[in-house]
């Protein structure tokens, strides 16, 4: 299929170096843009896109699905690689998420652990990944607005650390919405992670249905 | 396709829409065309509402039928259903009003309570309804007799476990007892049956606020894509007057419907006894303290 065929396998290069985080980890003080120890980032694709428009709109512009994918792709290099490789804490989230979920986020919980990667082994070898392109479905407005939009990802990483393999398949949506800036913000997400290291595999969800309290 | 494979949820009734706040377009799967530009639901968010994203407390929502159609004036809020849905316990509750409940209304005295309706649209509805239960309800979804089939018939129905035999040519309904894919004019018919039930229009209250948990349940197992959600929410900003409330606050709360089980939904009638006004009823019996359970956080603990 399509979609297959156009898999897009990437080869993250950041090497783990000296195998492993902390301080020791040469680079730690040359940081990348969101002053994490490497320079590469995942670079994502987009995918199919759907349009549900109540007006006259039938197809998604460019500069918006464009303005998305930086945002899905600051979402992965900041909580996903970074944390990995760098073995800090997620950074920047409040640029990454909007006001409407980001206490869930601050607070831990599930929500974190499905939306980043903190708190997982010291990586030892370079970090593959492997990703759908990523898929955009749009809400349009009668005037023709973007109101929201939905980023169906599909990311796979895998690695070495010194517990052996390190797995993690991330699947769901993030739902995006303009803030008042340009920028797109998370605000809702129905995401899935399972990672599985040393034998053991931990399957966490969170989503924006709020069947619990935040 | 996805349109194809994503069922017609079918929504519901614009009532259930409503709950899901019209969220329920969730679907996917609109089989007939709706009329181009016409209107079949009225959403209107008082001007109370303090609701500013991913609710985490309380939220109570008014649902209305309005008996407007060819011929008969007015649109009284016949159909009258406040549904509280608390995200934190994951509960909610269907309050179930009989159209003939006396209450205060603004201008016009103790009267039938959907007569409201008729003189300040949802939100008079929705202010007078509040007062009665004591709640502040921000939300209110109506829909008259041709925005109902409509908007059903455009979801593909809306499947009704039905629980007694229904016999009754005023309303149209005819119905076995069990499960029941209905078009628009069935549900309908469904909703408004109340010559089969000795209890009148105190059944059939029952009866919508079951018809719309049922369409709630379907929405949940038939469409859960964003894809999906989206497509009824285009719906409904094609064919909803939306007053004070835009596209992505209904995405929202629908999202609160959808995340409840509906298992975890009550279903209840307001006891009522003749009185009050003019041919009008009057809370009795246990209401006090079925009101005061709801209106703290939606869910009745103790009834």
């Amino acid at each position: 299929m399509l979609i297959v065929a156009l898999v897009v396998v990437l080869l993250v290069t950041i090497s783990a170096h000296n195998g492993g985080k902390g301080a020791s980890r040469p680079g730690t003080s040359s940081s990348g843009s969101e002053g994490l120890p490497y320079k590469g980032s995942i670079d994502l694709k987009v995918g199919p896109i759907s349009v549900a428009s109540s007006g006259d709109a039938t197809t998604l512009d460019n500069k918006v699905a464009e303005k998305v994918l930086t945002a899905v792709n600051d979402y992965v290099d900041a909580a996903v690689i970074g944390p990995i490789l760098s073995g800090r804490p997620a950074r920047n989230l409040e640029k990454l998420f909007g006001l409407r979920v980001l206490n869930r986020i601050q607070t831990g919980g599930a929500d974190r652990a499905a939306l980043s990667d903190e708190n997982l082994p010291d990586v030892a070898a370079d970090l593959e990944a492997t990703a759908d392109p990523v898929g955009l479905d749009a809400l349009i407005g009668p005037d023709g607005t973007v109101l929201m939009v939905g980023a169906r990802l599909s990311l796979n990483l895998r690695t070495e650390t010194a517990d052996g393999p390190l797995t993690i398949a991330r699947v769901g949506d993030l739902i995006f919405e303009p803030a008042a800036d340009g920028r797109w913000q998370i605000t809702g997400y129905d995401i899935e992670v399972t990672r599985n290291s040393a034998g053991s595999s931990t399957t966490t969800s969170a989503s924006t249905e709020p069947t619990e309290a935040p | 396709m996805r349109r194809a494979t994503i069922v017609s949820l079918g929504l519901i009734s614009s009532l259930a829409l409503a709950v899901s706040g019209l969220t329920a377009a969730w679907l996917a799967g609109i089989r007939v065309p709706l009329a181009s530009g016409a209107t079949y639901v009225t959403i209107a968010k008082s001007g109370s509402a303090h609701f500013a994203g991913e609710p985490d407390g309380t939220v109570f929502i008014l649902l209305v039928g309005s008996d407007l159609r060819p011929g008969v004036g007015g649109a009284r809020g016949d159909a009258l259903h406040v549904v509280g849905l608390n995200p934190t316990l994951g509960e909610g509750t269907i309050i179930d009003i009989p159209r003939d409940t006396c209450a205060y209304v603004p201008g016009s005295g103790t009267t039938k309570v959907n007569s409201a309706h008729a003189y300040g649209g949802p939100k008079l509805q929705a202010e007078v309804l509040g007062t009665m239960l004591g709640v502040t309800i921000p939300y209110a979804v109506s829909v008259d007799f041709a925005g109902f089939q409509g908007i059903v018939d455009a979801v593909g129905g809306v499947t009704v476990d039905v629980p007694t035999e229904m016999s009754d040519h005023y309303s149209g309904a005819y119905f076995s007892p069990g499960p029941v894919r209905m078009n628009g004019g069935q549900a309908l018919a469904f909703s408004r049956d109340r010559h089969d039930f000795p209890t009148g229009d105190i059944q059939r209250s029952w009866n919508q606020g079951y018809l719309i948990l049922s369409a709630i349940g379907q929405l949940q197992t038939e469409a859960k894509d964003t894809a999906g959600r989206f497509e009824l929410l285009a719906l409904l900003g094609r064919h909803a007057q939306l007053e004070g409330v835009g596209l992505a606050d209904l995405y929202r709360l629908g999202r609160l419907a959808y995340a409840i089980d509906t298992a975890k939904i009550k279903n209840v009638k307001l006891p009522v006894a003749s009185g009050g006004c003019a041919g009008g009823l009057t809370p009795n019996g246990d209401a006090p303290g079925l009101l005061a359970d709801f209106a703290d956080d939606g869910v009745l603990q103790t009834h």
